[in-house]
């Protein structure tokens, strides 16, 4: 009971270190992604100063200079086994991300050798942006004032809105009159040519229906005596 | 073989762990604490410390920073995380408990 009670106090600060721990791992394996000639030049001087170090406890026991160091030597042994050994502990991604991040650094390398890289990139897309918008803005200033297509466009536009109320501007309501009356024309034309066909359609239906209802005499037939 | 391997390597990672429980230490100085906490019984070469330095500061047991030795050398220091002070606590619970279980067992008759 104890233990559980002590348990339950402690946990919070355990999730705490949990967190922590895992934070430290993520960024280790950033820098093993990331840094890799770093984290090797960063063990070369380990070792290094091992075997300063070494030396330097060997020559404090009273061995010469040549001694301490062909000892010292011969204790680290096979540096580059080490280095394998530290390596392959390291985290690596898939070989196809590895290549593809290695494609891009060395892209982005001759860019980012340069002393204002990143002055230079972000003005460039600055002016770039800037000047897009510029473009569009007198694109449309031009379009919508002057051109046959935007008069189109509008008049399309206008005769799809209600006539009444619908705009406030004098010119606009112009030009909803205008196409309004138009539309009117053009739909009355259309109601006339269906109406004349309409009529056309019955008139030949009426013919045809009389044509039936009377009776036809064939010379040749006799009606039999009573 | 492949379990005493196993054995072997958790014996090292306690052992780096226990080392730089009173403070940090590069890793020569990890090394001759091992020889001095265990009597001279192990001895850690090389080829066997500096990865598992490496693998206990990436297991976030162990941080790193670079200071100055007392010959003025620059080197690498190792010191116990949080985490790493827990895991040792854990760890050192567990040995206990092998070290009582393995020595009744051979002192059985």
């Amino acid at each position: 009971m104890e233990t559980d009670r002590r348990r339950d106090v402690v946990r919070p600060r355990g999730n705490v270190i949990d967190a922590a721990r895992a934070l430290a791992k993520l960024r280790y394996r950033c820098r093993d992604v990331i840094r890799p000639r770093l984290l090797d030049w960063e063990l070369d001087e380990e070792l290094d100063a091992y075997l300063d170090l070494l030396t330097a406890e060997k020559m404090a026991a009273g061995m010469s200079a040549g001694d301490a160091r062909r000892a010292a030597v011969a204790e680290l042994g096979g540096r580059e086994t080490i280095k394998g050994l530290v390596r392959s502990q390291r985290f690596r991604l898939p070989d196809g991300v590895v290549g593809a991040y290695g494609d891009a650094r060395a892209a982005l390398a001759p860019v980012a050798r340069t002393a204002h890289a990143g002055a230079v990139l972000t003005m460039t897309l600055g002016l770039g942006i800037s000047a897009n918008i510029a473009l569009l803005a007198l694109q449309r200033s031009l379009v919508d004032t002057s051109t046959p297509a935007a008069h189109a466009v509008r008049s399309m536009a206008s005769v799809t809105r209600p006539a009444a109320g619908a705009t406030t501007a004098s010119q606009s309501a112009t030009h909803v009159a205008v196409n309004d009356s138009t539309l009117a024309s053009l739909v009355r034309a259309r109601m006339e040519t269906a109406a004349a066909s309409r009529r056309a359609l019955l008139r030949a239906a009426a013919a045809e229906r009389a044509a039936a209802e009377r009776p036809t005499v064939s010379p040749n037939m006799v009606s039999p005596p009573d | 073989m492949a379990d005493r391997a196993t054995l072997l390597q958790g014996t090292l990672d306690v052992l780096v762990l226990k080392s730089l429980a009173l403070g940090e230490l590069h890793g020569l100085g990890v090394s001759r604490r091992i020889e001095q906490l265990t009597a001279g019984t192990f001895q850690v070469t090389p080829g066997s410390l500096f990865p598992a330095l490496h693998r206990l500061e990436r297991e976030g047991w162990l941080a790193s920073s670079w200071g100055r030795s007392e010959t003025n050398r620059r080197a690498k220091y190792y010191q116990l995380t949080r985490a790493g002070r827990s895991e040792l606590r854990r760890e050192m619970g567990a040995w206990k408990r092998i070290a009582v279980a393995m020595s009744s067992a051979l002192e059985a008759t």
